[in-house]
């Protein structure tokens, strides 16, 4: 009997000692999403994460190697003949290519980080409704972002969540309106949550997401989904921002392109900006230095094209946007045989660097901004999707007189748009973009979605057509995931 | 480095307060027994104890009946014992025979004569969680004897058994004081997740696996002296191992600690005091010879002289500098180990100190470990009994840097210029450079005494057991263990070696690692008939936490400093620091059943639960079954005379290897540079974004299957012993980091990918071929391993590292149906001969064709271009076979023991000799292999010409693979023991004295310092990089008991 009650004795013991023991992980030492996420200041640390994958030291938009050269290289405003950038160029894109996977690697990035925040947000411990809307209308935004890029350089792509993640090697690939209806849908909860203004200008705001809606509505109505419903939706969104919208064009072409200006001119919209820092935190741009000539101590990694510069009109902006002739003496087209890009010659540290600035020596990083949006964008939006109304044609012709160096609101012959006709008024819009837009990565994106790929490029490259308005899909991707197809041209 | 005089006097003391100690004890031992002597009127008896044969049993215990009173017979056999009455009974007993009572009746003179327990078959093994008899046992558990493991004369464990049971292969990786061991046992399994064996000290199991940055490496044995050590236990196959699931696929080793035997205070000192001298030097150049071949290799690549004649002629007349001499010197290595034990029935001590002290063979290189171990153990009553086993130690080492390219003097002294002197004419260390010799290496004798490193660990471990007899066949034991182990790693460099003033350096890393155990078996034991059964049941608690801070600064004003005032630089920088936890629940049951003595089955099951699974397997089972057969015991062998013992065992199971490091299969995130943004467009924000190693749900242990068979056959009631096992082991969901799709965000995920495989056999042979007066006995293991990668998953073979020499990139691999960590690179195939100038001129790389005084490398596809597509598999560091030979031979109060080890079939990559033999922009040839190297008249070679390796510079060939086979003279002892007359005039028990030389021989074609050299382990094993040479040490010992 006395042993018996030993051994229950032993057996409670035993069941007591059970409890000690926890197998469940509480990291102490390292950041999880389970211990993170909670405080207004974590979340404002993910917001920041979100953002960093597209601006990297030596990569994302920080300078060619990555988003200015793949759309550029296809484009007819922009050449290369540096080797990274030649298959591009001449329509022989490599799947295997860095730049390639690159492209698709920092916006998968952003929306996974996105994913991170917008699920976490119920976590959130003290954080206001008004301050937490506006956490994740700023990640909903940069995901919508990063999906419109997705879709618009290669088509049909995997929509990636945080429940799919961990199985990401089998999530396929989505039809490009599945993506657009994230696109839209993100943006419009941005719209409501985010507010008109932050002391940050790089956050997108209100303004921010109903412009970019407005492009996205724009585009869905081209190719390839041509969805009749949104050309409307896109004038209403664009006259939104233009009515109510706190931007306006900045008087002088020029003053848009000098760096002491990019965080308080009146036309950006939103945009990232380069600072100084030393590596690894060395958040500098680098395109400033990447366009200019050999000459200047550039790498002329890329350049614009001398049928573009023929057809370009004379104006103000031309010679703003076009570096022509060099310190040394030479010039374009005597000595050189393409016209060089100008937007970007500030890189910062004080350089005023236009033409003849003898800028050898300068450093190749600089604190210049790679421009998404601004507002002669959203009214050349507006005029193309509203057409030749009166208010479209007013929206057109305000940047035509900016681009010549006259007053903005005051009709002028000279350059206003002169009779109404809805074709004609249409491809003036497209090629007041190409100008206006010029080496802003946005001439390759009106080329494909206008279908105008094979028009403007086929007779150099005569083996194109309009599928070449996506890239081959990342070879590694397309190995790894299973449903993933390759495009085909 | 500068504390010497100070640190010698206080060694002084030690050994003083030692020997002090020592005479102190002795003198009033002496006292007391003259003092019985005096006021008592007792009986003494003398008397010898032998065995069947007449052979006297050294170490018998004789002891009065029913008292504490007790004595160990002599080296002769002899005791002599007083007891309290003329009708005293002595019980003398000795391990491995049958104990005897003996009625004194009056008698002075006493013999006795034991009868062997059926030779060896009754020892008692330790086989985790218990005990067996060595007959019952059906799994491959494996002891080794007190006695073997003293043979050596180290003060660690790890390097003391060495070759010397099958199957555990120790390596010396370096021969630095407190030098790097690898211990595997039947192979390596895992590519990722470490193939230490688990460590068990007294039911502690104090392996440290698998911590991301840890420094303390696995096992801890080298902390143990082999005079603490009861007993050595390896755990080989999976029906010994299984019983600690998830940590027991790589074997495991239980170490008993001595504890206390009743009877009087019984004290021991062993000592013994070593001079170290390196094994071996390279062979290098003369400054004389090196300048004239500087100005070869200029003449000969169009370049112009950088040595005059004067100069030259000069080097030759007053010599230059010999790096190996400036930086090696004469190593001291001393041990001191004090211990006493005893007590009576109710209170048992065993109470044990040392000090360790090496003065290292490189300069500035010392270590020195002072440490105590207390086991106490207090019978309470018949059924309760309390044990504490308790270690203390407080280590300093003064390491040099090794196994590394930059700022290692061991890899200095290789590749300076003999040309330079130490110091120039302002007595500032000489600089690297001026046109010649490398360019970024340091002064080796600045880079060897100047930078301080100063390495504190303490380790405290307390282990506490209380045993509870519930009834006779019921025992009930809890065991508590805390193991602390704290640690200070400080470095301080003055910048004198690179002159870099500006840029002094002081860095300190703290940390801690603490172990907590919880162990709870309930034992069952019942002897019915012919049945015996045994029943286990365990419940396991473990706890690990590890954490750790550093901070490190630079600027001048560290000098002031070092690394205790970090604050006052003028740049602190990297501080970070982390905390891990692990923690481990387990459930273990065991049944061991024996019918007759005949038949044994063995089952055991393990349930581990584990933090660091993933959530979706959190709990893993551990199976294993054996069975033995004892033939010998059945009738028809029962009573033969040839065959004493003849046993059969097979076993079958599967054990884990849990090194997942913690939050391994968790989501991450990081806050580096990969999450900073400039979000106001002014500055650089740090954020916080995920992390690109993927969370994984599912990640769970690696699992060994293995499958054993053993034979166990004795001759001639033990005179020959014999064991053979064949085991197979198939480990699958090796832990790998697997490639994401950028489209989750991540790059790589850690899974259960792959297999490898490891098959063997294992042979132990051993025999007294000679008794008598003289004696020998001898013991041989041999080892044979086959290591594959069977799978890794979606690809045949991957890239999986490099040599760490800048040439080497990517030369490590893994591949299907290859042996772990396989060295990839060009064919070797001699230099181009001017009779093959046609065909030499066939062949290009680069472009350029090859001509006489090239290398040759083997065009593997044939064509005619040497580039990328011919690297091929050139080597590989798995052994074929490894031997150990133990001899003793024993004369009278002499014996002799010779101890050869060798391993056969390895390749080491030696890397180190690149810039040694080679001539570059960055470095010149030291070694005198270059004075060998082709000319016109000199084509029997496989140097190339300087003009040839300068148009291919191709680096990764199997030019550096060696064979690093060795067979080696590890050990010679001749031991003399005081004879009888002197023992008791000295006052004490037994007095020997040793002298010993290891590593005298050594016979191997490998030309680096030590064919056991290695920087890396396992998929990185055999690439040397100028390791710690290794040392001839001689040895002068002594053992005192009284």
């Amino acid at each position: 009997m006395k042993n018996k009650i030993n051994v229950l004795l032993i057996i409670i013991a035993l069941l007591g000692f059970n409890g000690c023991t926890t197998l469940d992980e509480e990291p102490e030492g390292i950041l999880s999403p389970t211990n993170f996420f909670k405080t207004e200041s974590d979340f404002d640390a993910a917001l920041i994460g979100i953002t960093a994958p597209m601006w990297q030291a030596w990569s994302g938009y920080t300078f060619d190697w990555g988003m200015m050269a793949i759309p550029g290289g296809g484009a007819d405003d922009v050449g290369s003949t540096a080797d990274a950038f030649a298959p591009f160029e001449r329509f022989n894109p490599d799947p295997n290519s860095g730049l390639v996977s690159g492209a698709w690697q920092i916006h998968y990035a952003t929306i996974g980080n996105a994913n991170a925040l917008i699920s976490s947000a119920d976590n959130a411990d003290g954080i206001s409704e008004e301050k937490l809307g506006e956490l994740v209308g700023q990640a909903k935004f940069w995901r919508a972002f990063a999906y419109f890029q997705l879709t618009q350089y290669f088509g049909e792509v995997p929509i990636i969540t945080t429940e799919n993640v961990g199985n990401a090697d089998m999530v396929g690939q989505s039809p490009v309106a599945d993506i657009y209806a994230i696109v839209v849908q993100d943006l419009k909860d941005a719209e409501d949550g985010l507010p008109d203004s932050f002391p940050e200008r790089i956050k997108p705001t209100k303004w921010a997401a109903k412009s970019l809606l407005a492009k996205v509505y724009l585009t869905m109505s081209g190719w390839p989904l041509k969805d009749g419903s949104t050309k409307a939706l896109a004038a209403a969104k664009a006259k939104e921002v233009m009515d109510d919208g706190p931007y306006s064009l900045e008087v002088d072409f020029k003053d848009l392109w000098l760096e002491a200006n990019n965080l308080t001119n009146s036309e950006y919209i939103f945009f990232f900006k380069g600072v100084p820092g030393a590596w690894p935190l060395d958040f500098g741009s680098h395109f400033h230095h990447s366009t200019r000539h050999p000459k200047e101590g550039g790498w002329g990694n890329w350049h614009s094209e001398a049928a573009f510069f023929n057809k370009f009109p004379d104006s103000y902006r031309k010679d703003i946007s076009f570096t022509t002739s060099w310190p040394d003496g030479t010039s374009f087209p005597a000595d050189v045989s393409v016209p060089y890009v100008a937007k970007f010659r500030d890189g910062g540290a004080g350089v005023i660097a236009y033409e003849d600035t003898d800028l050898a020596g300068a450093p190749n990083t600089g604190t210049a901004s790679y421009v998404h949006m601004r507002f002669a964008d959203v009214l050349l939006i507006y005029a193309e999707a509203a057409g030749s109304t009166s208010e479209g044609v007013e929206a057109l012709n305000k940047v035509r007189r900016r681009a010549n160096s006259l007053d903005i609101n005051t009709p002028d012959n000279s350059v206003d748009w002169p009779t109404v006709g809805p074709a004609d008024f249409d491809t003036a819009v497209i090629e007041e973009r190409a100008w206006e837009l010029a080496f802003e990565d946005k001439r390759w994106f009106d080329l494909v979605r206008r279908e105008l790929l094979v028009e403007v490029k086929g007779g150099e490259y005569p083996h194109i057509n309009q599928n070449y308005g996506w890239l081959p899909k990342p070879a590694t991707e397309v190995d790894q995931i299973d449903g993933l197809e390759q495009n085909t041209y | 480095m500068k504390k010497t005089g100070k640190m010698k006097l206080k060694y002084s003391i030690i050994v003083l307060m030692l020997l002090c100690l020592v005479i102190n004890v002795n003198a009033s031992i002496a006292d007391n027994l003259s003092d019985i002597e005096t006021i008592t009127q007792e009986h003494t008896i003398i008397g010898t104890v032998t065995d069947a044969n007449g052979q006297p049993l050294p170490g018998a215990n004789v002891i009065e009946k029913g008292t504490a009173n007790g004595t160990t017979t002599d080296f002769d056999g002899n005791y002599s014992l007083k007891v309290s009455s003329q009708n005293a009974n002595l019980i003398v007993s000795f391990v491995g025979f049958l104990s005897k009572e003996i009625a004194v009746n009056g008698q002075s003179s006493i013999n006795v004569s034991l009868e062997e327990d059926t030779a060896l078959l009754d020892e008692v093994v330790v086989v985790g969680y218990g005990k067996q008899k060595r007959s019952d046992v059906t799994g491959a558990v494996a002891s080794i004897t007190p006695k073997a493991l003293k043979e050596l004369p180290v003060a660690r464990v790890d390097q003391a058994i060495q070759g010397r049971i099958p199957g555990v292969e120790v390596q010396n990786n370096d021969a630095a004081p407190n030098g790097r061991t690898t211990i595997r046992i039947r192979g390596s399994n895992s590519i990722q997740g470490g193939n230490d064996p688990l460590i068990v000290i007294d039911g502690f199991q104090v392996g440290v696996q698998n911590f991301d940055s840890n420094t303390i490496v696995g096992g801890a044995l080298n902390q143990i002296n082999p005079n603490d050590v009861k007993s050595v236990e390896v755990l080989k196959d999976a029906s010994a191992t299984a019983i600690y699931g998830s940590r027991g696929a790589n074997g495991v080793v239980l170490i008993t600690t001595k504890g206390a035997k009743t009877g009087k205070p019984s004290v021991g000192y062993s000592s013994f005091l070593g001079i170290n001298k390196i094994d071996k030097k390279l062979s290098l150049l003369n400054a004389g010879d090196y300048a004239e071949t500087v100005n070869a290799h200029r003449d000969e690549t169009g370049g112009s002289a950088i040595f005059t004649a004067s100069e030259i002629a000069d080097f030759r007349a007053n010599g230059g500098t010999d790096w190996q001499d400036e930086i090696y010197r004469t190593g001291f290595t001393q041990n001191h180990h004090l211990s006493v034990g005893g007590g009576n029935e109710d209170f048992l001590y065993y109470l044990a100190g040392e000090v360790v002290d090496q003065k290292g063979i490189v300069i500035g290189t010392s270590y020195r470990r002072y440490a105590l171990r207390p086991n106490l153990k207090v019978n309470v009553n018949d059924k309760l009994s309390v044990s504490l086993r308790g270690y203390f130690s407080k280590e300093t080492n003064h390491p040099t840097v090794q196994n590394s390219f930059g700022g290692s003097p061991i890899y200095s002294a290789q590749v300076w210029a003999p040309v330079k002197s130490v110091f120039d004419d302002n007595g500032n260390y000489t600089l690297p450079g001026g046109g010649y010799g490398p360019t970024i290496n340091t002064n080796p004798v600045g880079s060897a005494i100047e930078p301080v490193v100063d390495d504190f660990d303490n380790t405290t471990s307390l282990n506490g057991e209380i045993t509870y007899n519930i009834t006779n066949d019921l025992t009930f034991s809890v065991m508590g263990g805390y193991r602390l182990i704290d640690y200070e790693h400080n470095t301080f460099n003055n910048a004198k070696v690179s002159q870099n003033f500006g840029r002094e350096f002081a860095s300190i890393l703290n940390g801690r690692f603490t172990t907590l155990q919880n162990t709870n078996i309930l034992t069952y034991q019942k002897e019915i008939d012919k049945h015996n059964i045994t029943v286990t049941g365990v419940l396991e608690q473990q706890y690990e936490e590890f954490n750790e801070s550093f901070i490190s600064g630079e600027g001048s004003l560290v000098n002031t400093g070092t690394f205790n005032n970090i604050g006052v630089a003028e740049t602190v920088f990297d501080p970070r620091s982390i905390r891990q936890e692990r923690s481990l629940l387990s459930y273990m049951g065991r049944l061991n059943y024996v019918y007759d003595g005949k038949y044994m089955i063995t089952l055991t099951g393990r349930s581990d639960g584990a933090s660091v699974f993933g959530e979706n397997n959190k709990r893993a089972f551990f199976p294993s079954a054996a069975i033995g057969w004892n033939i010998s015991n059945e009738d028809f062998l029962k009573d033969n005379e040839t065959i004493t013992n003849l046993k059969l065992r097979a076993s079958w199971g599967k054990v884990g290897n849990q090194a997942i490091p913690p939050y391994g299969s968790l989501s991450r995130l990081n806050a580096g540079g990969l999450a900073a943004f400039p979000i106001d467009g002014l500055n650089t924000s740090v954020g916080v974004n995920i992390d690109t190693r993927a969370e994984n749900p599912d990640l769970k242990w690696e699992t060994t299957t293995q499958t054993n068979i053993g034979l166990d056959m004795d001759f001639l009631k033990g005179r020959i012993q014999t064991n053979f096992d064949y085991y197979d082991k198939q480990t699958e969901d090796l832990l790998q980091l697997a490639g994401l799709p950028n489209t989750s965000a991540r790059t790589e995920v850690l899974r259960n990918i792959g297999k490898v495989e490891n098959k063997g056999f294992e042979i132990y042979l051993g025999g007294t071929p000679v008794q008598g007066k003289f004696n020998w006995s001898t013991g041989v293991t041999f080892a044979k391993n086959k290591n594959k990668v069977t799978d890794l998953g979606d690809v045949t073979e991957m890239v999986i590292g490099s040599a760490p020499v800048p040439g080497f990139d990517n030369s490590i691999w893994l591949q299907e149906g290859q042996p772990l960590g396989l060295f990839r690179g060009y064919e070797y195939a001699g230099v181009w001969k001017t009779s093959e100038a046609a065909e030499a001129a066939t062949f290009s790389s680069g472009g350029t064709a090859f001509f006489p005084g090239a290398p040759k490398f083997v065009d593997q596809n044939g064509d005619n271009v040497i580039d990328a597509s011919d690297i091929v598999n050139i080597g590989n560091a798995q052994a074929d076979f490894s031997i150990g030979w133990s001899n003793t031979f024993s004369y009278k109060n002499f014996d002799l023991n010779v101890f050869i080890q060798g391993v056969q079939g390895k390749e080491n990559f030696n890397v180190a000799r690149l810039r040694v033999e080679t001539t570059s922009n960055d470095s010149d040839a030291t070694s005198t292999r270059i004075s060998s190297r082709w000319t016109p008249t000199n084509e029997n070679t496989d140097v190339p010409s300087f003009e040839g390796y300068a148009a291919f510079p191709i680096r990764n060939s199997s030019r550096w693979i060696e064979d690093a086979s060795y067979l080696r003279l590890k050990n010679i002892t001749l031991g003399y023991n005081l004879p009888d007359s002197a023992v008791s005039a000295l006052g004490v028990d037994s007095f020997r004295l040793y002298f010993t030389g290891t590593n005298l021989f050594t016979i191997t074609d490998y030309t680096g310092y030590d064919p056991e050299a290695s920087t890396g382990v396992d998929t990185f094993a055999g690439i040397d990089l100028a390791s710690f040479p290794s040392q001839k040490i001689y040895t002068f010992g002594l053992d005192i008991k009284f």
